[in-house]
């Protein structure tokens, strides 16, 4: 047996040896940072609009390579294959250079030009996890460009610390709050102690939620298409009669309306939101509890359901992939194996439908027919929005050349890629004004499409509601936990909304208390400045009611004033009823205008 | 052989390991740590003994100390401050920490979901003894060396073969109508003649296949398994439903209901029983007072959770028709009175024992025994306590709605746990378990079967007296490890299967310290969660290390 | 050395058993018992035997038999409740990895590499495992020093805190150490663990200590007695750790998923992720790709499996 002990332990010597030797070459001479992202076939192409940006741009170093042996040492300075192929792509007069490089026997002229970016950009896609990102981000060893989901993301890793604030870098590169969706300001910045908006993040998509409709699916269970934009009323009853009518004589359902509707959506129709203007309470009011019984009834009331439950989600197959199986069940022809009529979700999943089609084609079936339709509302029109942003790591050793990143973000070059691609919406809204986008010529099918989503994000969107006092997940948490338990009738409506308030409202006085026990404070002198906002607003709101009940137009003094609201919901819900004293907006800002309710 | 007296032989009787039968000779040292009490040169050996003791121990504890020992005292000093990633981990700003006491312990205290969270991870351990005793079946099945060239093995492989031929046939001619069927009676065919040909080896590697796959594909898989309605699990458990509820409508209702009753009957028959046995033991001086008291106290629990789950309602009112029929509430005051009586009766009956008998012994004797036992008969007035009200409820629940149906499963906020349950005991078949009884098994010396055959035990005092005992150090690893495991586990399964779902029921300790922790940052927090699983899994093997051996020599 | 005398020895045989060492129940019978009667009791017991494990087997088997079969299955069928593909697509096989792959559908990842990752982290770290823990086992087990049971239960106890809690302060240490990022930060953490040392310590409880006794007067050291003498009786033990830690480790994901920061060093269960595309389905190539994973396993399984149980018999230990 020690013949084996000692066999095993040279093997695994050399073994260790030839590991190192197999390691490949990354000898570089330019600076690289990583894109932490996800597993999208996408990213490879704009990490080479990237590079070719940054040459376009000024962002070089150029080299001039004299005779053969100053071409020697510059690439032997440069032996790893990326930044070959790098080289090779943004250099297209050095074609010939680059072939030399590989193999010398090529004939070259010198002397030649070769310009290198400032910066080489690597993805690192293994990414499945956020608690990877903090572990590193916290040690210092973190991804220097982060993708970040939205304003749980921005709040959550600026509590950490972990995020950089570019304001003025945004001004200076052209890639501030004016050049992307007035709607998702909240995801992208945050408020400081002064009042004053910083901005921490860019996006790399934009993603305005609707239903998509699937025609053929209307039509083969001989139902009307459903119109544009309609009240939660009227959203019902075409929704029974559809199921009805679908689902007619069959023991178990299987065809529903819809697969899913975002809560916050709803509540925010019924006009209510989960924290007061300020942010500095929970305010679960009669939007919340309307909601839930909503909700409620669309997927546990009745004989043939709205929307599916969970118990009815897991007869469905589970798979990954955007969408997953619902994106399946919507698509397809067959009742029995389940089917939706409407599917909530961004305009992202182009891409699946793409592939499906294709699929289809070539089974000879005719391609999707969709259109797209906004969320029922009861008193006000809204949908959500959400991003994929992209923000610099305040630990880097490279912030400045990773904050052209950003910049790169809002050109010309990457908006057109992602609308080629289809990956949801571009972060610049003007280019969802051109030909390419609503129109592409290789999808005819899409004309619908398109142009809605584009329209919502300006028009409809509302970004999250948010408090400084509570962690976004934690609120959001505490909120779910309790609507699961009313739907597993384990509590009621009144009692679970009230302990849910209750409970936001407790982590936010802890926050506070710890925050007490600090040197300085930093969360208490801001919480008496809003609480003390938050009474003014509350006076000029029963001074509206009583301008209301006596019939009589809101005077301007009357109103509440833009800046002194925090949550995002009030300010669009008040200039919506004619209660906000506006902001004078600069000029290059699009204003929001909600839809009035027809 | 030598006399020394300082060392303790594994032989030992008095060691808790001993796996051997007393028959063989041993020395019976007493080891005692007063090194006072030594000579001088049995002191220089001691030294020397600790040389050679650290010595191979040195390169194992060195790393252990600097990876895990480290690390862990660190955690479990975090637990009493108010370690927040955001505030302590932060590379701008440092602030310093604080240290709380035992604030983050009576926060989460009164945290009601950390009770419903910590009921959730206990009753997932309620399936180790199963777990553990499945594992050791399939260990012993799988030990027996089954290679065989005789006729039968050709009748076996003729077998097989016919039906791996007819199933390529049928697939081939794509009858995919009864593929399933077809798949399994081929690979049926395709085991049996591995079997037979391979022996053993080849259902061992069958056996330990689930383990093979990472955990995510396992879990991928059973969810498609415990698909409601349509999925295998349901579609082969509702048949039974169906009939079961054909009968009940069958039946007049007070009959079914009248299950409830003898249900109730049964459980305070357990109880006596198991109250006498135990007092049985305490009058035959194998048990001690403090063993006793504990044994008892543990076998009446679910007396004292009875009236939480019947209520105390004697009658329920029939809205539609306004008729009094008999509830639950009935069966509460029962149990609660006849353990009274039962109580009342054995303790009088225990008085009457021989006094002096009594107060020779020490109290924490026989306390393993004792406990296994009356864990074994709470177990069972549980089952009896659970099927009560199925009994009572099943004539509304067979006439009312859709009748009897298969549950949501995974969905179901009352089956979710069990489900899970299932899929852990179908893994804990041919897992690590199995191996370790296996290699533990071969261990067992041949001899100690031949004399238990010599005098003519049957298979199971075989099993009991000569193979259960030499198994004892391995069955205190794998209990060790199974509490540890089924105390940090149930992470990887919550995340794939049910996030926590439904409505946190599936949500253990282990999945809550990390949402918590890294949901919130607020580590600190989770630590003390951390500390609490610790000393519950510290206290079973501190008591285990302790008693175990006493079970195992009685 | 002498011959020890385990007890009282059976000289007079038993009948012959059948073809099942273990303990054969069928010996327990009288004496006197016909031919045809034993051949057709052993005929049943071990039909029957063979269907029982037939029938358990076939349960533990059908997860794996739905991987493979989705594996072979075309990218759009993979959600299909029918678990036949409609055409086996073998190719699957060679896309897992083809990383330069045009189609996204069949594009693969560096799977040579990630393989050989994985297996080259994963020996090693069993190898040091195996080799400090039986070290340790034997110093908890075999020896007698003051305080050896208190420092063990205090190995113990350190399993019982789940690792979660731990990430962070052994990240730091990582990078105290400089080793985020490098293939010796995944092997030396992984090599030290309480877990190999409780169980060959309860391996090496089994062995009588008579054998102990026995090498002393012989005049053996002790290290010739952990080497000659303990170790192989305890080659079951180590057998088996050796099985639980490869897979153990082969199979971990979270801990090289935060140290490594570089492509070309990340291990199989990361590399298996860039399969769950958000780009379509790629479920197949998954299938795939962890169907292949799993063959070192069953290697070393079927290979290692037999001495597991072969193990020295210890009536054989004289002379």
């Amino acid at each position: 047996m020690k013949y084996i002990f000692l066999a095993i332990a040279i093997v695994l010597t050399i073994a260790a040896f030839m590991t190192a030797r197999m390691a490949p070459d990354l000898a570089s001479e330019v600076p690289v940072i990583y894109w932490v992202t996800d597993t999208n076939p996408a990213r490879q192409e704009q990490v080479r609009l990237f590079h070719q940006w940054m040459v376009d741009q000024g962002h070089y170093v150029e080299h001039v390579l004299q005779n053969e042996q100053e071409a020697d040492a510059f690439f032997h300075r440069n032996r790893s294959t990326s930044i070959r192929r790098i080289i090779r792509e943004v250099n297209p007069d050095a074609a010939a250079l680059c072939d030399w490089a590989d193999d010398r026997s090529v004939q070259v002229t010198f002397p030649q030009v070769v310009r290198l970016p400032q910066v080489e950009l690597k993805l690192d896609m293994a990414n499945a996890d956020g608690t990877k990102k903090i572990i590193q981000g916290v040690s210092r060893v973190g991804g220097d460009i982060m993708d970040q989901y939205s304003g749980h993301d921005l709040r959550y890793f600026r509590a950490v610390g972990l995020n950089t604030d570019v304001t003025e870098a945004a001004h200076r590169l052209k890639f501030d709050l004016s050049t992307t969706y007035p709607a998702i300001e909240p995801e992208l910045a945050l408020r400081d102690a002064n009042g004053e908006l910083r901005q921490y993040q860019y996006p790399c998509n934009v993603n305005a939620s609707m239903f998509f409709v699937n025609r053929a699916t209307f039509r083969q269970h001989g139902q009307p298409l459903p119109p544009e934009r309609m009240t939660i009323e009227e959203f019902e009853r075409r929704g029974y009669e559809f199921v009805h009518a679908a689902n007619a004589g069959r023991a178990k359902q299987t065809v529903f309306f819809l697969n899913n509707l975002e809560f916050e959506v709803l509540r925010r129709s019924y006009g209510g939101s989960r924290f007061n203007e300020t942010g500095t309470a929970a305010i679960l009011d009669e939007a919340t509890v309307q909601a839930m019984r909503t909700q409620h009834k669309w997927m546990y009331e009745g004989r043939y359901r709205l929307m599916p439950n969970q118990a009815d989600r897991s007869s469905f197959a589970t798979e990954s992939g955007y969408g997953g199986a619902d994106a399946q069940l919507f698509s397809h022809d067959d009742p029995e194996r389940g089917q939706y009529g409407l599917f909530w979700t961004g305009r992202y999943l182009l891409i699946t439908f793409r592939q499906m089609n294709e699929a289809r084609a070539a089974r000879g079936l005719p391609p999707l027919d969709l259109g797209v339709i906004a969320p029922p509302y009861e008193k006000f029109l809204n949908t959500s929005i959400a991003t994929r942003a992209a923000m610099v790591y305040s630990q880097s050793p490279h912030r400045d050349l990773a904050t052209y990143f950003l910049a790169f973000l809002a050109s010309k070059e990457y908006n057109e890629q992602i609308v080629k691609d289809g990956d949801a919406l571009p972060p610049n809204p003007i280019y969802t004004e051109t030909e390419a986008y609503r129109h592409p010529p290789e999808y005819p099918m899409e004309w619908d499409v398109h142009e809605p989503f584009a329209r919502a994000a300006v028009d409809i969107s509302i970004g999250g509601s948010y408090s400084h006092f509570i962690l976004p997940s934690v609120a959001e948490r505490i909120e779910s936990t309790w609507r699961d338990r009313y739907h597993a009738g384990m509590e009621t409506l009144e009692g679970a909304v009230a302990r849910a308030q209750a409970e936001i409202n407790e982590e936010i006085q802890r926050a506070l208390a710890e925050d007490d026990r600090r040197d300085e404070p930093i969360l208490r002198p801001l919480y008496n400045q809003l609480v003390e906002r938050q009474r003014q607003i509350d006076a000029l709101k029963e001074r509206i009611q009583e301008h209301l009940a006596a019939g009589r137009p809101i005077p301007e003094e009357d109103k509440i004033p833009e800046a002194w609201i925090q949550n995002a919901f009030h300010i669009a819900y008040y200039r919506h009823l004619g209660w906000l004293k506006e902001v004078a907006r600069s000029p290059s800002t699009q204003p929001i205008t909600a839809v009035t309710a027809n | 052989m030598t006399l020394d007296t300082s060392t303790n032989q594994p032989g030992d009787a008095q060691s808790p390991f001993s796996g051997q039968k007393p028959e063989f000779p041993v020395m019976r040292p007493d080891y005692t740590q007063d090194a006072q009490a030594l000579s001088k040169s049995a002191r220089k050996r001691q030294r020397k003994n600790l040389a050679y003791g650290l010595g191979f121990l040195a390169p194992n504890i060195l790393g252990f100390l600097a990876f895990t020992a480290i690390p862990l005292v660190i955690a479990m000093y975090m637990a009493f401050t108010n370690w927040d990633v955001g505030m302590h981990n932060n590379p701008e700003r440092r602030e310093p920490l604080r240290f709380v006491g035992l604030e983050n312990f009576i926060r989460l205290i009164q945290m009601p979901q950390f009770w419903q969270y910590l009921g959730n991870t206990l009753f997932f351990m309620m399936g180790m003894p199963f777990s553990i005793a499945g594992s050791l079946f399939a260990a012993i099945l799988l030990s027996k060396d089954l290679k065989g060239g005789s006729n039968r093995t050709w009748t076996i492989l003729i077998a097989g073969a016919v039906l791996v031929a007819s199933t390529l046939m049928l697939v081939a001619w794509g009858a995919s109508g009864t593929a399933m069927a077809m798949l399994i009676a081929g690979l049926t065919g395709m085991i049996l003649i591995g079997g037979t040909a391979g022996g053993t080896t080849v259902y061992r590697t069958l056996f330990y296949v689930p383990h093979f796959t990472a955990g995510v594909a396992t879990y991928l898989l059973w969810k498609k398994l415990f698909v409601p309605d349509t999925g295998p699990i349901a579609a082969a458990v509702q048949p039974v439903l169906t009939s079961i509820e054909g009968v009940v409508r069958a039946s007049p209702p007070a009959a079914v209901q009248s299950g409830f009753v003898i249900c109730m009957l049964l459980g305070a028959a357990l109880i006596f029983l198991g109250l006498g046995r135990l007092r049985r033991y305490w009058e035959d001086g194998e048990i001690g007072a403090a063993g006793v008291l504990l044994s008892a106290a543990l076998l009446m629990v679910p007396v004292a959770l009875v009236g939480r789950w019947y209520g105390f309602d004697l009658y329920a009112e029939d809205p539609a028709t306004g008729s009094r029929s008999m509830d639950l509430g009935w069966g509460s005051i029962w149990l609660l009175g006849s353990t009274a009586l039962i109580l009342v009766y054995h303790i009088l009956r225990a008085l009457r024992a021989d006094h002096e008998f009594v107060e020779k012994r020490q109290p924490w004797l026989g306390v393993g025994t004792g406990l296994m036992f009356a864990a074994t008969v709470m177990v069972a007035v549980f089952v009896m306590i659970g099927l009560g009200p199925v009994f009572h409820n099943l004539p509304t629940w067979a006439t009312t709605g859709d009748g009897l149906k298969t549950p949501a499963w995974l969905a179901d906020v009352h089956w979710a746990k069990p489900s899970l349950m299932i899929m852990g005991f179908w893994g804990a078949i041919g897992s690590n378990n199995m191996l370790l009884y296996l290699a533990a098994l071969t261990n067992v010396p041949q001899e100690l079967y031949e004399a238990a055959d010599i005098d003519g035990a049957s298979r199971f005092q075989r099993f009991w007296s000569v193979t259960w005992p030499q198994l004892a150090p391995t069955t205190f690893f794998v209990v060790v490890m199974g509490v540890i495991g089924g105390l940090q586990g149930g992470f990887e399964m919550a995340r794939v299967m049910t996030q926590g779902g439904p409505a946190g029921q599936t949500t253990t300790l282990a999945y809550f310290i990390y949402k918590e922790g890294f949901e919130t940052g607020r580590l600190g927090f989770s630590s003390a969660v951390a500390w609490t699983l610790f000393l519950m899994v510290f206290v079973v093997t501190l008591f285990n290390w302790k008693f175990g051996n006493k079970y195992v020599n009685d | 050395m002498s011959n020890i005398d385990p007890g009282p020895r059976l000289e007079q045989a038993t009948q012959p058993s059948s073809v099942l060492p273990y303990g054969s129940e069928l010996t327990s019978a009288t004496v006197a018992e016909t031919r045809r009667g034993k051949f057709v009791r052993s005929l049943t017991s071990t039909g029957m035997l063979h269907l029982l494990l037939t029938g358990m087997s076939l349960l533990m088997v059908l997860p794996f038999t739905w991987m493979v079969l989705t594996s072979l299955k075309p990218a759009g069928e993979v959600n299909d409740p029918d678990w036949f593909p409609s055409s086996f697509q073998w190719r699957n096989y060679l896309d897992v990895g083809d990383k330069d792959n045009p189609d996204p559908q069949r594009r693969g990842v560096d799977f040579g590499r990630f393989y050989w990752n994985s297996l080259f982290v994963a020996a090693w770290v069993t190898f040091l495992q195996v080799t400090t823990s039986a070290m340790a086992a034997f110093s908890f087990s075999r020896l007698q020093w003051p305080g050896r049971d208190k420092i063990f239960l205090m190995y113990l106890s350190t399993m019982m805190l789940p690792g979660l809690v731990m990430m962070i302060p052994n990240f730091q240490i990582m990078i105290n150490l400089g080793w985020v990022n490098t293939f010796t930060g995944l092997i030396i953490p992984g090599a030290f663990s309480a877990f190999g040392t409780f169980l060959l310590r309860q391996f090496m409880l089994t062995i009588p200590s008579s054998i102990d006794e026995a090498a002393e007067i012989d005049g053996a050291s002790k290290f010739r007695l952990f080497w000659d003498i303990i170790l192989p009786l305890a080659r079951p033990g180590l057998i088996t750790l050796t099985i639980f830690t490869f897979m153990g480790n082969y199979n971990s994901f979270f801990w090289p998923l935060v140290m490594l920061r570089s492509e070309h060093k990340y291990t199989l269960p990361i590399g298996l992720m860039f399969f769950d595309s958000t780009r379509g389905q790629s479920t197949h190539l998954l299938m795939a790709a962890v169907t292949m994973s799993v063959i070192p396993m069953i290697i070393l399984f079927v290979f290692l499996q037999k001495y597991l149980v072969r193990g020295i018999q210890l009536g054989a230990v004289k002379g």
